[in-house]
């Protein structure tokens, strides 16, 4: 009976680490990720898996998309760096990173990459809501006129290259206006559909099968093609002839030149396909194909002009101050002194500390650190009179509040602690930390099987026979289910390679 | 009544009329093998709706642009009735919006009945998706224009109407319910700022730039701390003698429920209309409503029949009101409804008023008419299924326990392919099990970590609009403020009549 356990168990652990052990070979000998931050379904998301799709054409090595969201991109642009320079990574880089990792304050900078090639650009446009006052480019500036930069524009995130684009307006227009900014370009839509704003910030690629919406203006030195009637900044005599949101494609900058090679070739044979060809055209986007050099020179301009443009509009933030760093650090103490407190006040008034106290203890404590943290936030920066710090402030009073009560409450009307199999939640306590701890070292199916069979036995199952099979089984549902069906990265595993 | 012949053609391109390389079973085949991936979507912890219709997009690249559209629609109807089963088997609620299903739904199965209120569930599912698709076809034009007039104003007074289900859902404890909702509105404010984007407490982590990921949060909350409950309580012996029953609700007792599921998927449509607030919003506030219009209210809470018909009915319903700004707008009314616009546009048809007329208008009837029909299916997959659920939570519990955790940390680790997700799925477990092991309530976190972002930023927005006036001065917003001060003051109003 033991033996066949065992047997299984190792012949488990030899295949897992089987798939996990890499062979030398000639590039690329395996798939190649395409990281991307946005969810599926979005634009960049879509434009990394057509590329998937057509680079099929031109190479037996498949390319596998995963997403990574989180921190306007950061997650991303991290997760790449994280990984080895071998080109089994790529990222799919859009013009909103180089903002991005300005508004973040992230560690990563440009120079990490080394940028392959850049596929899609689409011109910068305004646009406008026809069922309102406010239609055409001269409507826009004499309504911002006249409201004196309470005029609302719309558009996705802030600090987000639509954001950049509308300070750059209003820059070289001369006038004044407010950023309201929205999760989403469709949620910045519906905006502008229902009213709640006058101008969105976007691309002509916005506008199709919406006939409501307008294009005011379009930064380009030509006019579109499919939007003959539409001006360009430089027929109205405003000086913003290039700006464009584009996506690219990069790698980890110790990439090796034989590598970058093979990497742009493959965009470059995807670029000239009759279906990628079709493909953005139809997303009213422009095909392109810029190399190494271009890209590399386009992504240096645009960290230029992020950087100026963020500043003027107060965006990025300083390192905090003598003062802010006093009152975090007034925080920190607060948090343990305030828990001791209770318990020293509890004692001395001869009561025992109940669980409904302690844990009201911890909000306290955590609601004293947060609003002095948030006592430490800067100001509003746009001139309004609530700013990032309100609602923490306000939220984190109100908590303490709420805390000191139930503490109050739990000291007059103590319930005895109720005592259960505290040990055996322990055990599987710690069965889950070593899980989460081994995850990252052993891969997914070791650290599993050790949470699995040590859950089962610490529960006093003794069917052996039964734990071998649901354990076996359990790891082939999820190998077939969400590593070959659904094509989740699970971890195989640091310390195997 | 255009608008029947109009559906009538959808029925007749779902049997393959007018198209020449569609063969006449095919659709409805894709739309039961969508249904059944629907569910298991909905079953994972982590694969929300959106991220399973995503998964398939890929699959569709080779179908006729109607095929791709109905699996993808079927796969969305589904995994909002997958996320139910678990809510009501193990208290895992598999989408955000079935955590309304766990109060009374896991409160009969503990009480051996998992069979009535999965049935419950399925039916009410069924009619709110069905009812959801005929507001769809009558309404969508005016529904949509009610939608744009959702400014940053309304969405606060949404989001604070729905904060004040919190009073009414905990009477008993209100001050440990207090303290979970604020713990949880202040937790929302970590990450990145909506509005200036400074970044608020995120103690130099760069994953909580986007403050705590609510998925992650809400599996530690419910599976892993439901989990680590059980095996405080867990007696090997015991557990094995508790049986499950798999028996349907009676036709007697499913109509006595016709009044609470019409109510909400009516309530599940229009409020899945408005964009981004959707599904589970509508389940909050359609079990409030179901309750507060109960001729049982008392019941609510400890296996109301019609606390499940409620939500499960708002579910359904809001798929058919979130297709509704897709549609006529080309806006997505959800997570999931985007990426159908991103997959229709890889087909190259552009989502929008310009699909009804044009020569794709076949498309736009024939997905209502496969949401009638997925609907149709999977009720009757549903009430199938019932019995492998009840097996499966019939399972000895020394062995179903570690499955479930290791299901909720890659569910977890699904949502971003994140580690940190997997940490805060297992710090949010640990502590969701000492908090209700103290009798602290963890829905009230959950409702605030939904709604706490949503009240914030259109709170921030609406001040950069105009100032505080603005709230009062909207019709909408001061109506919705009034019903929410109403909301929050009604259970205290009636406790103390009922004490005079």
């Amino acid at each position: 009976m033991y033996k066949t356990c065992l047997t299984l168990l190792l012949l488990a652990a030899v295949m897992v680490a089987g798939t996990a052990l890499p062979l030398r070979a000639e590039y690329p000998e395996k798939p190649i990720v395409i990281i991307v931050h946005a969810k599926p379904g979005g634009a960049i998301d879509l434009t990394a898996r057509m590329i998937s799709k057509v680079a099929r054409n031109y190479s037996d090595t498949p390319l596998v998309i995963e997403n990574r969201y989180g921190g306007s991109g950061a997650v991303a642009m991290r997760a790449l760096l994280g990984k080895n320079p071998d080109g089994y990574h790529m990222l799919a880089f859009p013009a909103t990173f180089i903002s991005a990792v300005q508004v973040t304050r992230s560690s990563v900078g440009m120079d990490d990459y080394r940028f392959l090639a850049c596929m899609v650009e689409a011109p910068e446009a305004l646009i406008t809501n026809r069922n309102s006052d406010v239609v055409s480019i001269e409507d826009i500036i004499r309504d911002a006129k006249e409201k004196n930069g309470s005029q609302i524009w719309v558009g996705p995130g802030v600090g987000s290259l639509d954001h950049l684009m509308a300070i750059k307006t209003w820059d070289k227009l001369g006038i004044k206006a407010t950023w309201l900014p929205y999760d989403g370009g469709g949620e910045a839509i519906a905006a502008l559909l229902g009213n709640h704003g006058t101008v969105y910030v976007g691309n002509p690629e916005d506008v199709r099968g919406r006939p409501d919406l307008n294009i005011a203006v379009v930064s380009a030195e030509q006019r579109l093609k499919r939007y003959p009637d539409v001006p360009t900044f430089l027929d109205i005599d405003c000086d913003l002839p290039n700006e464009i949101m584009w996506r690219g494609f990069a790698v980890h900058k110790d990439t090796s030149d034989e590598i970058c090679n093979y990497l742009t070739d493959m965009l470059g044979k995807v670029s000239t396909d009759p279906e990628w060809v079709k493909f953005v055209e139809f997303n009213s986007a422009k095909n392109v194909f810029y190399d190494r050099d271009k890209f590399t020179a386009l992504v240096n301009r645009d960290s230029d002009d992020a950087v100026k443009y963020l500043k003027m509009a107060n965006i990025i933030a300083g390192e905090p101050d003598q003062q802010a760093r006093t009152k975090r650090m007034i925080g920190w103490v607060l948090l343990p002194l305030a828990i001791l407190t209770v318990f020293v006040v509890t004692k001395l008034r001869n009561k025992t500390a109940t669980g409904q106290m302690s844990i009201a203890t911890v909000t306290l404590g955590i609601a004293l650190l947060l609003l002095m943290y948030a006592l430490s936030f800067p100001p509003s920066t746009n001139g309004q009179n609530v700013g990032p710090n309100t609602i923490p402030i306000i939220w984190a009073i109100v908590l303490i509040l709420f805390s000191l009560m139930q503490i109050t409450s739990a000291m007059k009307n103590p319930q005895a602690n109720k005592h259960g199999r505290i040990g055996l939640v322990m055990i599987i306590s710690v069965l889950m930390i070593l899980f989460v701890t081994l995850l990252p070292l052993i891969g997914f199916f070791l650290s599993t099987l050790i949470l699995l069979v040590g859950g089962i036995y610490a529960m006093e199952y003794k069917k052996h026979l039964t734990v071998v099979l649901v354990a076996t089984g359990m790891l082939l549902f999820c190998w077939a289910i969400f590593i070959k069906t659904l094509g989740l990265p699970l971890p195989a595993g640091s310390l195997f390679g | 009544m255009e608008v029947f012949q109009n559906l009538a053609s959808g029925f007749a391109t779902l049997i393959g009329a007018g198209i020449a390389d569609i063969s006449w079973w095919e659709p409805t085949l894709v739309i039961a093998g969508g249904i059944v991936i629907g569910i298991f979507v909905g079953v994972m912890p982590g694969l929300s709706a959106s991220t399973g219709v995503a998964l398939m997009v890929p699959f569709t690249y080779g179908m006729h642009p109607l095929i791709a559209l109905i699996l993808l629609a079927a796969v969305y109807t589904a995994s909002a009735y997958g996320g139910c089963i678990t809510a009501i088997a193990i208290n895992t609620p598999g989408t955000p919006a079935a955590v309304a299903l766990a109060f009374d739904g896991y409160t009969l199965t503990k009480k051996g009945e998992p069979g009535r209120a999965l049935g419950t569930a399925v039916i009410a599912n069924c009619t709110g998706g069905i009812i959801g698709t005929f507001i769809l076809v009558l309404f969508s034009v005016p529904l949509a224009k009610a939608a744009l007039a959702f400014g940053p104003p309304e969405y606060f007074a949404l989001a604070i109407f729905g904060l004040t289900i919190v009073v009414s859902m905990e009477q008993k404890n209100m001050l440990k319910g207090a303290v979970s909702t604020v713990l949880g509105l202040l937790l929302m404010t970590m990450g990145l700022d909506p509005i200036t984007g400074y970044m608020r407490f995120t103690f130099g982590v760069p994953e909580l730039t986007d403050g705590i990921a609510f998925i992650p949060a809400l599996i530690g909350l419910f599976a892993v701390g439901e989990v680590l409950l059980n095996i405080e309580k867990f007696e090997p012996v015991q557990a094995a003698l508790q049986s499950f029953s798999s028996k349907m609700p009676g036709n007697k007792e499913l109509l006595s429920l016709k009044r609470s599921i019409l109510q909400s998927s009516a309530l599940g449509t229009v409020i899945g209309v408005v964009p981004g607030a959707g599904a589970t919003i509508a389940a909050f506030i359609a079990y409030n409503e179901s309750r507060r219009t109960s001729k049982t209210p008392e019941m609510f809470g400890k296996g109301s029949l019609e606390g499940i018909a409620a939500p499960a009915a708002a579910a359904g319903g809001s798929v058919g009101g979130a297709l509704v700004p897709l549609l006529t707008l080309g806006i997505p009314g959800s997570a999931a409804t985007a990426v159908l616009v991103g997959a229709l546009m890889l087909h190259g048809v552009t989502p929008g008023p310009e699909l009804f007329a044009g020569k794709n208008s076949y498309l736009v009837y024939g997905l209502f008419a496969s949401l009638v029909v997925g609907n149709a299916i999977l009720l009757v997959l549903g009430i199938l299924g019932n019995r492998l659920w009840v097996k499966i939570i019939s399972a000895p519990k020394a062995l179903l326990f570690p499955i479930i955790l290791v299901i909720a940390f890659i569910g977890s680790y699904g949502v971003a392919n994140s580690m940190f997700d997997v940490v805060i799925c297992l710090v949010f477990g640990i502590f969701g099990w000492i908090l209700r092991r103290y009798g602290f309530p963890t829905a009230p976190l959950v409702l605030a970590l939904i709604l706490g972002y949503m009240a914030e930023s259109n709170f921030r927005r609406a001040l950069i609009m105009g100032d505080a006036s603005i709230f009062l001065t909207r019709p909408v917003s001061a109506i919705m403020l009034v019903l929410a001060l109403l909301s929050f003051a009604m259970p205290f109003i009636r406790a103390r009549k009922q004490r005079k």
